[in-house]
């Protein structure tokens, strides 16, 4: 049967018509009434430089405003790549600093400007440049600024930092990061992994520089396009953590987004009317076409969506901001790549695609010989729980004996350990790595401790009340 | 070299499964397409044993493979269900006419009785008369509201329980998208739910939720299952046009990104403070509707007053409208 609105949309709206463009020359802005228009936003407002960048100024202030998050005795670091929206964060702080402004900023500020050269096989001079130049757009606005590389977010210890004079790169790393990105298949997954890892260095750096939020230069266009990847990753049930305002999964590390009511467009023009440069680093999938990944394919059918529909961007966004995620009996045992509640608890009340996808792989490797009637699901958890209970006799062997889980490294784990304690969306990063050695060292820690944790707890569960 | 099943039934594997990338043999994927669904009727109780249920069919690829799976898994797995076709003719010609003849062939060929309502005896107007008067936008507004309408309709009048239609996986997936797209925070919520049922409406439910379209196509082609696949003729080259060549792109880069899709939506929760459309009944026609009066009635009275328009679009816009022209009414009047 014909598709077409069949879940009884009761208006118009799913045939949006095409935004037309048609501006004369000589337009004046809709603000003031008065100066000459100099830039056109949502294909029809038309603005003067000045009234652009007071509602640009009065936009930002308002998104840090309005949630009341931020305090003037906030710690802050500034994760700064050297693109549009980390180069416009920093100069609003900056004129938002000034003596002169009503309402000044007065939050501490410290910049933080990750090297991620090796990622995308830069030489180690074409990176020193890139640094030098952060370098000095940071001194031009006087904040102090540090270096880490991201490898750093990679190892247990504790992440190495330099200061930015220093212009030192720390290499050694570097071949445990591409090793490790090299174990993943596609381009999807290295995005995600790299994204993710990003986050985590965030954090860790914050929290060894005693800054208690972050915040970084997301757009709105970057995050509409972050919203509709990862519901095509799986990552639906975590949108308001990876693309609100405030991102609290980490209870003393708050991330903040002060640019998320920006669009790339507008950045521009900011950009332009202040003579800033941004400083050009290429991507992983810089130059690579549309189908090489799924967050590069998202992002082409975005910006080409909201060319033909002005607004695409914007509701998106609003969607994003409609959701909810349940932080409760989960939290105290969340993913151990990104940090969030795990939604990958299969009810047996109900269908879910992950029971169905379960099933499907079940059914694929039984043939109708061997008649299932029903309760075959029943089954899969069954096999699943005998096959994790026998594994654990075989592994975890003494745990009754002191000292097996202080010394835990001697335990082995398999892959179907790890996945466990995985979400949706980052089993799916590694679902084609099979071998342990390939897993980032903390994240295999933190396994081992999960496991030893939950061993303990059996051992005691009569106990418990 | 040929490649062996992988259910290790001894027999070569004739394809592999776009949903898990398994090699099977024919008989071991008959088995395991037909056991899925099961699993997902079973699972997700879609039916009660004595149940009556109409099979929404369109002749199409989807409809025809949902009526023989059901037909088969009710013998196989005894549901005690009671099975009939429902088909609307929107009455379009050279494209309804011809899938209704499909339609007709699997009354025949499954032995279910067939219930055809039309447009025209339902609403006094056919598609191509009403494309006649408003032309080609907007057309699928009035075909998606009244279809929707009909097949309750028709529901009522062969007093079945439940109505099963044959929306697939990638179909899911894609209101999925479309509703972010839209903003449209309410459906978003409720389109991946493969049952749903509302005081005043009939139950609808979906066997085909967790069923790539590709696998569709695939039973349907080695079972050889006579469907019809021609593309409407009024169809548009619309917005959910772009969001299902998006899904199309996804699947080439991720064959389980419509699953994954999927997954996103079943667990997108909205904000309690997000304010919810009320579900009631039309005070015209007394068929469900989210407004005193119900679209299907609204874009009825548009078409029969000569105001097409009314009914599409902004309603503010449309009052806007009425006023203006009631006013000029009460002056010709004067």
């Amino acid at each position: 049967m014909c598709s077409v609105n069949d879940d009884g949309y009761e208006d118009g709206e799913q045939f949006m018509p095409k935004t037309e463009i048609a501006v004369t020359e000589a337009a004046i802005c809709k603000k003031c009434a008065n100066n000459k228009g100099n830039v056109i936003l949502r294909g029809k407002d038309v603005y003067c430089k000045v009234c652009f960048l007071a509602s640009s100024t009065h936009k930002f202030r308002a998104t840090l405003g309005k949630s009341k998050i931020v305090r003037p005795t906030d710690s802050i670091l500034i994760a700064h790549s050297g693109k549009a929206g980390s180069t416009a964060l920093l100069h609003l702080i900056k004129a938002g600093m000034h003596e002169s402004v009503h309402k000044r900023l007065i939050f501490k500020t410290t910049v933080l400007h990750i090297d991620e050269g090796a990622v995308n096989g830069e030489t180690l001079e074409e990176r020193k440049s890139r640094i030098n130049a952060i370098c000095e757009q940071t001194q031009n606005l006087e904040f102090q600024g540090y270096i880490t590389s991201l490898d750093q977010s990679i190892s247990e210890s504790e992440p190495n930092i330099h200061t930015m004079e220093s212009l030192e790169i720390c290499s050694h790393g570097d071949k445990m990061l591409t090793d490790l990105l090299n174990t993943l298949s596609n381009y999807t997954t290295k995005q995600e992994l790299l994204h993710k890892l990003r986050q985590r260095l965030f954090v860790l750096v914050a929290k060894k520089l005693g800054c208690n939020k972050v915040f970084v230069g997301d757009n709105a266009t970057d995050l509409a396009i972050r919203i509709l990847s990862n519901i095509s990753v799986g990552r639906g049930a975590h949108l308001p953590f990876d693309v609100g305002f405030i991102d609290n999964r980490c209870p003393d590390i708050m991330i903040l987004r002060p640019m998320r009511d920006f669009t790339r467009k507008e950045l521009v023009y900011y950009l332009n009317f202040n003579n800033l440069q941004i400083i050009h680093s290429p991507e992983l999938t810089t130059k690579k076409d549309q189908y090489v990944s799924i967050q590069k394919l998202t992002e082409k059918f975005v910006t080409d969506l909201d060319l033909n529909f002005c607004g695409t961007v914007s509701t998106v966004l609003r969607t994003g901001d409609k959701l909810y995620t349940e932080v409760g009996n989960n939290s105290d045992n969340p993913c151990i790549l990104c940090n969030m509640p795990l939604d990958t608890t299969v009810f047996d009340t109900e269908i879910s695609a992950i029971q169905a996808t379960m099933f499907s792989r079940f059914v694929s490797l039984q043939g109708p010989q061997r008649k299932y009637n029903t309760n075959d699901v029943s089954k899969i958890k069954i096999n699943e729980q005998n096959e994790e209970n026998r594994r654990k006799n075989d592994n975890c062997c003494s745990c009754n004996d002191t000292g097996c889980c202080s010394s835990n490294k001697s335990v082995k784990l398999s892959y179907k350990d790890v996945e466990k304690y995985l979400c949706y969306g980052c089993r799916l990063i590694f679902q084609d790595a099979n071998s342990l050695n390939m897993l980032p060292p903390f994240m295999v820690n933190a396994v081992r401790d999960k496991m030893c944790l939950e061993n303990m707890r059996q051992e005691i569960s009569e106990f418990l009340l | 070299m040929p490649v062996l099943c992988s259910a290790k039934c001894g027999n070569n594997a004739i394809l592999k499964r776009p949903k898990t990338g398994d090699a099977l043999c024919k008989e071991c994927f008959y088995w395991a397409f037909e056991t899925e669904i099961h699993n997902t009727i079973d699972n997700g109780k879609l039916f009660k044993s004595g149940d009556k249920v109409a099979i929404g069919a369109s002749g199409g690829k989807d409809s025809t493979v949902l009526a023989y799976v059901l037909k088969l898994l009710n013998e196989r797995y005894n549901y005690g269900l009671q099975l009939f076709l429902l088909s609307i003719d929107e009455g379009i010609t050279g494209y309804r006419d011809d899938s209704l003849e499909t339609v007709k062939q699997n009354r025949d060929d499954y032995e279910m009785p067939l219930k055809i309502l039309s447009y025209e005896e339902l609403y006094g107007w056919t598609m191509d008369s009403i494309v006649a008067q408003i032309g080609r936008k907007n057309n699928c507004t009035f075909c998606g509201v009244f279809r929707r309408q009909a097949l309750d309709r028709g529901a009522a009048l062969l007093g079945v329980d439940c109505i099963a239609t044959g929306h697939n996986a990638d179909d899911i997936a894609e209101t999925v998208l479309m509703n972010v797209l839209r903003g449209d925070i309410a459906r978003l919520q409720r389109c991946t739910s493969a049952i749903t049922s509302g005081e005043g409406s009939i139950t609808r439910c979906k066997p085909l939720k967790y069923t790539y379209e590709k696998e569709i196509v695939m039973y349907a082609y080695f079972k050889r299952l006579v469907y019809f696949s021609t593309e409407c003729v009024f169809a548009p080259n619309a917005y959910r046009g772009h969001a299902r060549a998006y899904l199309k792109d996804l699947e080439k880069i991720r064959p389980s990104a419509i699953i994954d899709i999927i997954h996103s939506g079943e667990r997108l929760q909205a904000k309690g403070t997000i304010k919810m459309p009320e579900r009631r009944n039309c005070s015209r026609c007394g068929f469900v509707s989210s407004c005193e009066v119900c679209k299907a009635c609204v874009l009825l009275e548009g078409l029969n007053r000569g105001m097409p328009k009314l009914g599409i679009g902004k309603s503010s816009k449309v009052r806007l409208q009425q006023a203006e022209v009631n006013r000029l009414k009460t002056r010709i009047n004067f």
